[in-house]
C-alpha cells in the first residue's frame, strides 16, 4: 500500500496520522499482512468457525 | 520475605499491619528513585488502612501484607493511568475485581506500578512517566508491560504485586528481573476494571519471590483455593524447538541446565514437537491489534500525538488489519489449540524458556531493532497466551550476569499443575532466593 492509500484509509475512520507513522506502519504490514494471509493453509475446509477458547 | 511467611509473622503478632506498611514506604523511599517502579503511592490511604486492619474482626488469608498493583487495575480514589497521559486523571471509582479480592482477603494496596503505557510493550520505557529499571542492573529493561511490578518485587519494595499478562506482560519481567509470575489460564481471574488491552486474551495474575506464592495469590485471585503441591508424579513435555534458534546461548544453556535439574527432582522429562508454535505470535498478533486498535479508536482519532511512537505505530497498524484476517486468526487458533492438546498429550505440563535473552540495556534498541527484539520475545510468550494456556516463568539461572526464566505451562486450567511443578523445581534449586544488589 502506498502512503496516500494508507492515509486515505485511516481518514476514512477518522484518523489523520503523519507521514513519519505510517511510513512505519507500511513497512510492518507488509510483512505481517501476507505473512496474515498464509495462515489460511492452516484451515481445512471443514476447519470449525471461530469459537471461544473451551 | 515471601507473602506466606509475612501473613504468617502479621498472625502470630510479630509484626502489625502499621509497621509492614510503615516498613514497606521506607523501602520504596528509600529504592524507589533509582528503579521508578511505581507511578504513584498510596501513603495515606494504606497507612489508614493498616490502623482500621488492627482492629478488624475477620482476618483473611492476607491479612496487613502490603501489595501493589499495575497501574492499569483499578483502586476505588486512585488514578489509574496505564502508563498513559491519556488517562493521567483518571480516578477509578470502585476496585477492579482482582483488588477488590485481594482487599477483601486483607491485603492492603501501597500502590500502582509502572507499565509500558497501555501495557502494549515489552519494556516499561513510556516517556510519560519515565523509565523503570531492572534491579539487577540499572542500565537494563525491566521487561514489560508489567515492568514496574517486576522490579518492585525483585527488589524486594513489596513481597507480591498484581500484573497483567496479553501477550508475555506478567513472564517478560518476571524473567527479566528474576521473579516467579503467573499468567493464570485465560478467563480464570476477572479482568474486570482492568484498562484493557485485547480482550479476548488479556489475563491478571500474580508476580512474586516464588511459584507457591502465586498459588496463594491466585487462591485469592480466583476465588477458591490452589494447591501447589503435586500429587504423585509429573510428567513434563520439553518444548525443544524453543531451546534452538533465536535464543541467546546463555539463556538456552541456563534453561537446559534446569531441565536437568527437574530430572534430579524426580520428574519425569521427555521432548516434545507441538505443531504450529512458530505461527502463534502471528495469529496472536491478528488478534490483538484489531481488538487494541478497536478499543483505542475515539482516542486514536482525538488524541493521537499524546501517545508514544511505539505504542501509536502498533495502534495505527490495527486500522489495516481486515476483517476475514481477523477471523481467519480465530478460525487458526482453534486449530492450534487443538494440535497442542493432542502433542501434549498426557504431559501435566510443558516447559521452555520464558524468553530468549536477558534484559537489553536501556536506549540499545532503535525502532526497527526494538520491533524484532518485540517479535523474538513473542515467539516465547504467545503460543500460550493464544491457547490460554496458565504459564509460570520462574527463576533458573543467569547469563552475563542477568537472570534467566523457566516457563512450566499447564493445560486450559491445569494452573495447579503448573504452579506444582515449579514449585517442585524451586525445592530443589535456589536461583528464586538470588536478590539484586
Amino acid at each position: 500500500m502506498t502512503l496516500d492509500e494508507l492515509r486515505a484509509q485511516a481518514r476514512r475512520q477518522g484518523v489523520e496520522p503523519d507521514d513519519a507513522d505510517l511510513e512505519g506502519v507500511r513497512d510492518f504490514l507488509s510483512v505481517f499482512l501476507p505473512a496474515v494471509e498464509q495462515l489460511a493453509e492452516l484451515l481445512a475446509p471443514e476447519s470449525p468457525g471461530p469459537a471461544a477458547l473451551e | 520475605m515471601t507473602v506466606a511467611e509475612l501473613a504468617r509473622r502479621l498472625r502470630e503478632g510479630a509484626l502489625s499491619p502499621l509497621e509492614a506498611v510503615e516498613e514497606t514506604f521506607a523501602r520504596i523511599r528509600a529504592r524507589d528513585g533509582e528503579l521508578n517502579a511505581f507511578i504513584s503511592l498510596r501513603r495515606e490511604e494504606a497507612l489508614r488502612e493498616a490502623v482500621a486492619a488492627e482492629r478488624a474482626r475477620e482476618r483473611g488469608p492476607l491479612w496487613g501484607v502490603p501489595l501493589a498493583v499495575k497501574d492499569v487495575l483499578d483502586v476505588e480514589g486512585s488514578v489509574t493511568t496505564a502508563g498513559s497521559r491519556i488517562l493521567a486523571e483518571n480516578v477509578a471509582a470502585a476496585d477492579s475485581d482482582a483488588v477488590a479480592r485481594l482487599r477483601r482477603a486483607g491485603a492492603i494496596v501501597v500502590g500502582k506500578l509502572n507499565t509500558h503505557e497501555f501495557a502494549y510493550g515489552p519494556t516499561t520505557t513510556s516517556t510519560h512517566y519515565g523509565r523503570a529499571c531492572n534491579p539487577w542492573a540499572l542500565d537494563r529493561v525491566c521487561g514489560g508491560s508489567s515492568g514496574g511490578s517486576g522490579a518492585a518485587v525483585a527488589a524486594g519494595l513489596v513481597p507480591a504485586a498484581l500484573g497483567t499478562d496479553t501477550a508475555g506482560s506478567i513472564r517478560i519481567p518476571s524473567a527479566y528481573c528474576g521473579v516467579s509470575g503467573l499468567r493464570p489460564s485465560t478467563g480464570l481471574v476477572s479482568t474486570r476494571g482492568m484498562v484493557p488491552l485485547s480482550w479476548s486474551v488479556d489475563t491478571v495474575g500474580p508476580m512474586a519471590t516464588s511459584a507457591r506464592d502465586c498459588a496463594l495469590l491466585l487462591g485469592v485471585l480466583a476465588g477458591r483455593p490452589v494447591e501447589a503441591s503435586p500429587v504423585g508424579e509429573l510428567r513434563v513435555g520439553v518444548v525443544e524447538a524453543l531451546f534452538e534458534g533465536e535464543i541467546e546461548p546463555g539463556v538456552a544453556a541456563a534453561a537446559r541446565t534446569a531441565v536437568e535439574a527437574l530430572r534430579d527432582a524426580g520428574i519425569r522429562t521427555e521432548p516434545v514437537a507441538l505443531p504450529h508454535v512458530e505461527r502463534a505470535a502471528l495469529i496472536q498478533q491478528a488478534l490483538q491489534f484489531p481488538e487494541a486498535t478497536s478499543l483505542h479508536l475515539e482516542w486514536l482519532r482525538t488524541r493521537l500525538a499524546d501517545y508514544d511512537a511505539d505504542v501509536r505505530g502498533r495502534l495505527l497498524a490495527g486500522l489495516y488489519v481486515p476483517a476475514t484476517a481477523y477471523v481467519t486468526a480465530l478460525r487458526a487458533r482453534g486449530v492450534v489449540a487443538a494440535a497442542f492438546r493432542d502433542a501434549a498429550d498426557g504431559f501435566d505440563c510443558l516447559v521452555a524458556p520464558t524468553l530468549p535473552s536477558v534484559a537489553p540495556v536501556h536506549g540499545e534498541l532503535d525502532p526497527l531493532a526494538e520491533n524484532l527484539f518485540r517479535q523474538g520475545l513473542l515467539r516465547y510468550t504467545a503460543p500460550w497466551s493464544l491457547v490460554g494456556r496458565p504459564v509460570v516463568s520462574v527463576p533458573c539461572g543467569f547469563a552475563g550476569g542477568m537472570p534467566v526464566g523457566l516457563s512450566f505451562v499447564g493445560r486450559r486450567h491445569g494452573d495447579a499443575d503448573a504452579l506444582a511443578a515449579a514449585a517442585r523445581f524451586q525445592r530443589v534449586t535456589d536461583w528464586h532466593e538470588r536478590r539484586p544488589p
